[in-house]
């Protein structure tokens, strides 16, 4: 734990990063803004799962083992998004999401 | 004030700034390198939360593999002129005070919680495996011992991601 800095201010920043990064996913018209969103939102995640472990169960390291699960999974995860953002772009010459309508009725 | 403890602010400032810079520069590619920032400050704060290896582990994984990824994958589908158009939809003002008004409620929650109680509680278990060896050789037998079958599952998602990948993102279909 971070002396002088209590849990619910690590809590904060994560709050804080995963509303910015819900805001992009939301807004984000490019495929690859919203896969950067989407690592935002990972992140806050990770750094929750940290600092539950480092201020409730210090002598535990169960929060670092889940995070090292997860970042892996966010790897894969981005690895393809961004090949299907490069197929997306292949297939109709732009990465903007309001292209991404062949299944619009 | 602690020196830790400004540290933390610091990096907390500026994973803030960097994250609210990812979400609204027009440039796709300065939104990476800006997502950069945060995830390297985020590693600072992993390295004050007595989580040595994790930090290691963002700067390597994140920074270093997943925005080069990023920044390939810009520079494979931008196109001239993209940066000057509006990089957000319609749903701009919708979204923001839905995701404010989120930030409001969790905020409202943290402060009602009682953490100090639950710290003072829940800090006197000791997990065995963890007893007494630093961070790196606790988490090292963590995974190999009692996560050693997620770990594999793990090892066969990341294969199938590699190999869906090349698949996906390859340029002639069989």
């Amino acid at each position: 734990m971070i002396p002088g800095i209590s849990l619910g201010q690590v809590l904060a920043l994560s709050a804080a990063l995963f509303c910015v990064g819900l805001y992009g996913v939301v807004t984000r018209r490019n495929a690859v803004g919203v896969l950067m969103g989407l690592e935002l939102m990972f992140n806050a995640a990770n750094l929750n799962f940290v600092a539950f472990n480092g201020y409730l169960h210090p002598l535990a390291l169960t929060g670092q083992t889940y995070v090292v699960f997860t970042i892996t999974i966010a790897a894969a995860e981005a690895t393809v998004g961004l090949a299907l953002v490069v197929s997306m772009f292949r297939a109709r010459r732009s990465v903007l999401l309001e292209h991404a309508d062949l299944l619009k009725g | 004030m602690t020196l830790p403890a400004l540290v933390f602010y610091a990096c907390a400032l500026g994973a803030l700034v960097c994250a609210l810079l990812v979400v609204s520069s027009r440039n796709v590619f300065h939104s990476a390198l800006f997502l950069a920032g945060a995830l390297a400050s985020l590693a600072v704060v992993y390295l004050l939360l007595d989580a040595e290896f994790l930090a290691v582990v963002q700067l390597l994984i994140y920074v270093g593999a997943v925005i080069v990824l990023v920044i390939f994958a810009v520079m494979l589908t931008a196109k001239v002129g993209l940066s000057a158009a509006p990089q957000t939809n319609r749903l701009a003002l919708p979204a923001g005070v839905g995701a404010a008004g989120l930030l409001v409620v969790l905020q409202r929650w943290l402060l009602a919680t009682p953490w100090a109680q639950a710290q003072a509680s829940a800090a006197a278990d000791r997990d065995p495996l963890a007893a007494g060896s630093p961070n790196l050789q606790a988490l090292g037998l963590s995974l190999f011992t009692r996560y050693v079958f997620p770990l594999e599952i793990t090892a066969l998602i990341l294969f199938a991601a590699l190999v869906g990948a090349v698949l996906i993102a390859r340029k002639d279909r069989p």
